[in-house]
């Protein structure tokens, strides 16, 4: 037990720039999980005592240069770097996944390069910033990766993206091969039906292999560009969509107490929670 | 005063400064003063007074707005309006409403211009101490295919660039908007935006120095990004039309660099301020800097509790050197506010901007400052390296000013001509479907975050008002919509202010909402114009008479309130030409419970469709009308206000009730593209058609009239199980339901007239034209 | 036969970016006294069909003149430039950073067709010029802009990520 029970907690960064740190503590909450937002500059000593991380979703230095670039070099990254060797939980969820990536945590194969990027949005007519709900397919083997744990195999899960900058890219050749050999790729954009495709309907940003989650060799972080956090209610899921979880939207409707329960996104943080660990 | 020839020569060194003022004016002012202004004193009226700060033209025009009502904690005024919407988990909760324009900066710059009217609008909701839950952008676009349709595309894709930019980055949702184009817009496009905030009523902060100021020293406390000149003489732009290319050349100096990122990091810094004020009970005042920056909010904050401040210049961080007085004074630097809280308290200000959230190094050299004090001289006393740049009493700032203007009437446009009905109305709906005005929006929203802060609803694109649940765990829903018509602008000032309000109510009714508050936006060509003049004033009657006349539902005949608002005149383009006269108007919604909520979505095979609203062949303004001859004829739509506010009633109390499966407003397009958009609003895996049947003629004497004309209503769907109960309801409320077809299997949109199939096309026909209209107009 | 000709637009008012770049550098990469000055320009190589230069400028000039996207007078100075030709005012050394993939260009490029009906523009490239000044105590201006420029890792580089992007380092 370390020092106020911090390793039982989560800590929410707030890089400068970050905006989903409210939601993110909130959605942990619910899902039973005590969190805290830090601030990026607060002691790095009472950060390094926490259980887990979230770099949640936002513009940190609104992605000047490239998205998630300058964060990457803030100090605190040092201490989820360490967290990361630790074993400890990490989850960073869109603007927190670009920098992941761009701290070299994720895919992490060889240790502390940067061997991935986020590049900008490629889809048909449009570039910039595009925000709509999108399926995941959980692809990973059970257990592969400790954020995804409580995920079905081939679980489908109606989620939302909302970035300019999402596109996973690589220039090295056998990387997709050794990810997909590591078991590393956890989540890849599918239809309704769970049918992964490239088509730009399906995988709305171009990333190759249509990743949209990755962990490292570990298993214990994860970088994940949809938002969680804005499905873990389920009314929070557009009831037009395509999937069981906007019929039982549908059906509550006039039973608001039944739209605060879970939304697909919950059990990712409900995975940070110890007591089931 | 001096004698006649020294006060010519005296209005003529003011009138030489080129600061805009009329000899009228310049008069004024120095009877005002009793002597000659400095420089900062002359830059300081100049903007006070221009029709952007001042009213001077609108103010008497506006009092017959409706601004007041029960639930109304401020009106127009202050920054934002602050309206009661009731009590969730044990505390009184309020909505802040703010809605201005940024048209002439989004013409030269079109993202920065954007992006600084979302940067200044939430600015004003937060300095109410609410947070701010979500914008909304009403954009008024030139022809993408006319003369000047390059232009107008680079337009539109810079100002939905500059909305993305800025509100997705600070982490407010964007829950909707509406998108119009218009030759009238060629030159000087309209971005009207809205800020909407919550706030408990106990949190209100006010603008104004706190009454303990008398009591013990207060200092006044500048905050955010240095003072620079880029923004100096934004206010006096706004309120200049756009004379001439040369003219745009010379504006740059007012183009203003806004900084969601610095915006963000001021934001939680600021809460944190308030906070800590709230927990040690220090009173504080607190208001943002818009147009006439450091001068215009500390003189109000000032004028507003009978104080007076004295500002010392040389305090204010600065981006550069060798700024004038009347530069720092006055300058519109984007992201700054202003704060005037107790001397002890004033090292904990400082210390959470420029040391927990390191201020200095989100933005070079932005910081919290002390910059002056408050004084209970009444006087506003402004100090450069130690000279007195402006000394006078601080009523002398704030009191009104007025211009009278002359009213003419708006032209009539000419009587409709007997038109025969297009061969193949096929054909018709797809035109209407493909056309800009009409076709998806998607190619703008789908670059807003609708998702942040984790309350959506309803979203932009789902149904006709966007809706969120803002407290968590609590049922409580909020509906936004914003409308306006240009086409029914250019032809009826008066019905396009009344058909505005009825257009958002509606909207905010369809989703089951009740309509709560108002805010409105005028935009017009030059005051000095009696024609633009008089559209101006009938837009206002307009409004007026439909806030009234459409109450508010459970209340006894109280007006919906407008409770803040913005005048934006002088939009027109080089050679004078005014822009369609624009009121565009935001109604917000309030639903005691959000899981109650409708959509346009078509739900269910076999439910009945029923028309609310008869038609009454109204053509003017129309889409149909445009694509069958090209030119405008007389004859909007009008508000039938009894009929109207009865049938809005109707579909909040069935919503209320669960009675109702979809509900979608009749408004631009007819209940022929409404109907189409309940259709597409399915995705292609879950496509339902409908089978209708053309109803009673009427008024509308045709079938293409009938489908096509824009007479207001709604369409329902309803749940055979339950059509019994919902006729019987609508009978009791006066509502005459026309029962017009039903939902089908399958994927086609099937009207039959006289035993023949007026329209028969399937969900892709529909689709294709609809969904990729815009393809390839826009960059990105 | 075809020209390229190269647009360099830089902001008139502050650029936040380059800002941002240069306090991270120094502050949080130990950059502090190696690091003069980090400016950043857009860059846009045309190829214009064409074998006459002047030619090929005046076009890329009307383009750059009505496409305000490209050039906006009110917040942008322009540039006419042959490729990696290295003009303008300052010292310092250039990186140019392109992305692998080039989506702005390419919907610029449709746009510039499309709208301004450019048939000759060939094709069309954009990138970021980063000029890197040395500071006062930098002997190797060289090797500054070589350790900036590519992200290695959390600790080295900034201004690329090769696995994203391109750069070039000249001047």
């Amino acid at each position: 037990m370390s020092r106020d029970g911090l390793d039982r907690r989560v800590a929410v960064l707030g890089f400068p720039g970050s905006n989903c740190e409210v939601e993110t503590q909130r959605a942990l909450l619910a899902a039973g999980v005590k969190a805290d937002i830090v601030r990026w500059n607060e002691s790095p000593d009472r950060l390094s005592h926490y259980g887990g991380f979230v770099l949640p979703g936002g513009f940190s230095y609104q992605d000047r240069v490239r998205a998630g670039a300058l964060a990457a070099k803030e100090t605190i990254v040092e201490a989820v770097t360490a967290g990361a060797e630790e074993g400890k939980p990490i989850l960073g969820i869109c603007n927190g996944c670009q920098i992941l990536v761009e701290a070299g945590l994720v895919p992490g194969i060889r240790e502390g390069d940067v061997e991935m990027a986020l590049a900008p949005n490629h889809r048909p007519g449009g570039a910039g910033y595009y925000c709509r709900w999108v399926f995941l397919k959980h692809v990973a083997s059970p257990g592969r990766c400790l954020l995804t744990r409580l995920l079905g195999q081939s679980e489908v899960l109606p989620i939302p993206i909302a970035h300019a900058e999402g596109r996973f890219v690589t220039s090295s050749n056998d990387l997709v091969a050794t990810l997909r050999e590591n078991d590393q790729v956890v989540l890849r954009y599918c239809d309704a039906h769970g049918r992964v495709s490239s088509s730009p309907d399906v995988n709305p940003n171009g990333s190759v292999d249509d990743i949209a989650g990755l962990c490292n060799p570990r298993g214990n972080v994860l970088a994940l560009m949809p938002h969680p956090e804005r499905a873990a209610w389920l009314r929070q899921v557009p009831e037009g969509m395509e999937t069981l979880w906007a019929t039982d939207r549908s059906g509550a409707a006039g039973r608001g107490q039944d739209l605060e329960n879970e939304g697909p996104g919950r059990r990712l943080f409900e995975a940070f929670g110890w007591e089931q660990g | 005063m001096p004698a006649p020839t020294d006060v010519e020569q005296a209005v003529g060194l003011l009138l030489d400064l080129d600061l805009g003022f009329s000899p009228n004016e310049a008069m004024r002012l120095l009877k005002k003063l009793g002597r000659q202004p400095t420089l900062a004193e002359a830059t300081l009226f100049s903007i006070m007074w221009s029709e952007h700060c001042s009213y001077k033209s609108s103010r008497s025009t506006l009092k017959a707005l409706p601004t007041d009502g029960e639930h109304v904690v401020l009106g127009p005024g202050e920054d934002a309006g602050v309206v009661r919407i009731g009590e969730w988990g044990g505390r009184s909760w309020c909505l802040v409403m703010a809605h201005e324009s940024h048209n002439h900066p989004s013409q030269i710059v079109p993202a920065e211009g954007a992006a600084t009217g979302i940067g200044g609008i939430v600015r004003d909701v937060y300095c109410m101490g609410a947070d701010v839950v979500g914008v909304m952008d009403a954009l008024r676009f030139g022809n993408p295919d006319g003369e000047r349709g390059v232009a107008a595309r680079e337009i539109v894709t810079g100002v939905v660039d500059g909305i993305w930019q800025y509100g997705n980055a600070l982490g407010v949702p964007n829950l909707g908007g509406d998108v119009a184009f218009d030759d009238s817009f060629n030159e000087n496009c309209l971005v009207n935006v809205i800020a909407l905030g919550l706030v408990a009523e106990d949190a209100v902060v006010r603008s104004r120095v706190p009454g303990e100021a008398a009591a013990e020293p207060y200092d006044v406390i500048l905050v955010g990004k240095p003072t620079d000149s880029s923004g100096f003489g934004g206010a006096t732009m706004a309120s200049r039309a756009l004379e001439d290319d040369e003219e745009v050349e010379q504006d740059r100096g007012a183009v203003q660099v806004p900084d969601p990122f610095l915006k963000r990091m001021l934001t939680l810094a600021s809460a944190r301020v308030l906070a800590l004020a709230r927990e040690r009970e220090v009173p504080v005042g607190w208001k943002d800097l818009g147009a006439g920056g450091i001068a215009c909010a500390t003189s109000e904050m000032a004028a507003a509790s009978g104080f007076g401040m004295q500002i010392d210049l040389a305090l204010v961080p600065v981006a550069e050197g060798d700024l004038g007085p009347e530069v720092v004074v006055c300058s519109e630097t984007q992201e700054r506010y202003c704060w005037v809280v107790p001397r002890w308290f004033t090292p904990e200000v400082l210390k959470i901007y420029n040391d927990d959230f390191e201020l200095p190094h989100i933005y070079h050299n932005a910081r919290a400052a002390v910059i002056g004090k408050v004084t209970k001289s009444r006087r506003y006393q402004v100090d450069m390296e130690g000279e007195r740049v402006c000394d006078m009493p601080v009523e002398l700032i704030t009191e009104p000013v007025r211009e009278e203007r002359n009213i003419a009437p708006w032209p009539a446009p000419p009587a409709q001509p007997q038109l025969p009905p297009m061969a193949d109305l096929n054909v018709a709906l797809t035109e209407v479907l493909a056309s800009f005005d009409q076709c998806s929006r998607e190619f703008v929203y789908r670059h807003y975050d609708t998702e942040v802060k984790g309350c959506a609803v309803v979203r932009s694109g789902e149904a006709d008002a966007g809706v969120i649940a803002p407290l968590p765990g609590e049922s409580l829903g909020l509906a936004f919509s914003v409308d306006g018509n240009p086409r029914y602008g250019r032809l009826d000032p008066y019905w396009a202010g009344a058909l505005a309000v009825a257009e958002a109510m509606r909207n905010v009714a369809a989703v089951g909402a009740t309509p709560w508050s108002l805010t409105d936006c005028l935009n017009y060509g030059s005051p000095e114009d009696p024609e633009t003049f008089g559209a101006f004033a009938e837009g206002v009657r307009g409004i007026s008479d439909a806030a009234r006349r459409l109450w508010r539902k459970g209340s006894d005949r109280e007006p919906v309130p407008i409770i803040s608002g913005n005048v934006s005149f002088y939009n027109h383009s080089t050679s004078g030409k005014a822009v369609a006269p624009s009121p565009i108007v935001c109604c917000a919604g309030v639903l005691q419970d959000y899981s109650r909520c409708l959509t346009p979505r078509l739900k269910r095979a076999g439910s009945i469709i029923y028309l609310l609203g008869p038609r009454y062949g109204e053509m003017g303004g129309s889409e149909y009308m445009r694509i069958l001859t090209g030119v405008w004829w007389a004859a909007v739509p009008q508000v039938r206000f009894e009929e109207e506010r009865v049938r809005i009633h109707a579909a909040i109390e069935l919503a209320g009730d669960g009675l109702l499966l979809s509900c979608h407003d009749i408004s631009s397009g007819g209940m022929l593209v409404s109907a189409a958009e309940m259709m597409l609003a399915n995705d292609p895996g879950q496509v339902l058609g409908m089978e209708l049947e053309v109803g009673d003629l009427g008024a509308a004497t045709r079938a293409d009239l009938w489908l096509f004309c824009e007479s207001p209503g709604f369409l329902m769907e309803v749940d055979c199980a339950l059509a019994g109960e919902v006729e019987a309801r609508l009978a009791g409320m006066g509502v005459r339901p026309e029962r017009v077809g039903a939902v089908t299997h399958g994927d086609r949109l099937v009207v039959r007239h006289l035993g023949s199939a007026a329209i028969d096309l399937g969900y892709t026909d529909l689709k294709s034209g609809w969904s990729s209209a815009v393809a390839g107009a826009f960059v990105g | 036969m075809s020209t390229k000709i190269a647009l360099v637009v830089r902001l008139k008012v502050p650029d936040t970016t380059a800002l941002s770049a240069e306090d991270v550098l120094r502050r949080k990469m130990g950059y502090g006294d190696r690091l003069g000055r980090l400016r950043r320009e857009d860059w846009w190589l045309f190829e214009v069909d064409t074998g006459d230069g002047a030619r090929a400028r005046a076009r890329v000039g009307e383009w750059a003149r009505r496409c305000t996207s490209l050039v906006n007078p009110n917040k942008h100075r322009a540039r006419v430039e042959l490729p990696r030709e290295k003009s303008g005012s300052g010292s310092g050394v250039r990186v140019l950073v392109r992305d692998r993939d080039d989506v702005r260009a390419r919907s610029m490029l449709a746009f510039l067709r499309y709208s301004l009906g450019a048939s000759d523009l060939l094709s069309l490239r954009s990138g970021t010029l980063w000029t890197v000044e040395p500071g006062a105590g930098e002997k190797d201006p060289r090797s500054l802009a070589e350790g900036i420029a590519a992200t290695r890792s959390r600790r080295r580089g900034l201004l690329a990520n090769p696995h994203a992007q391109t750069f070039e380092i000249y001047g």
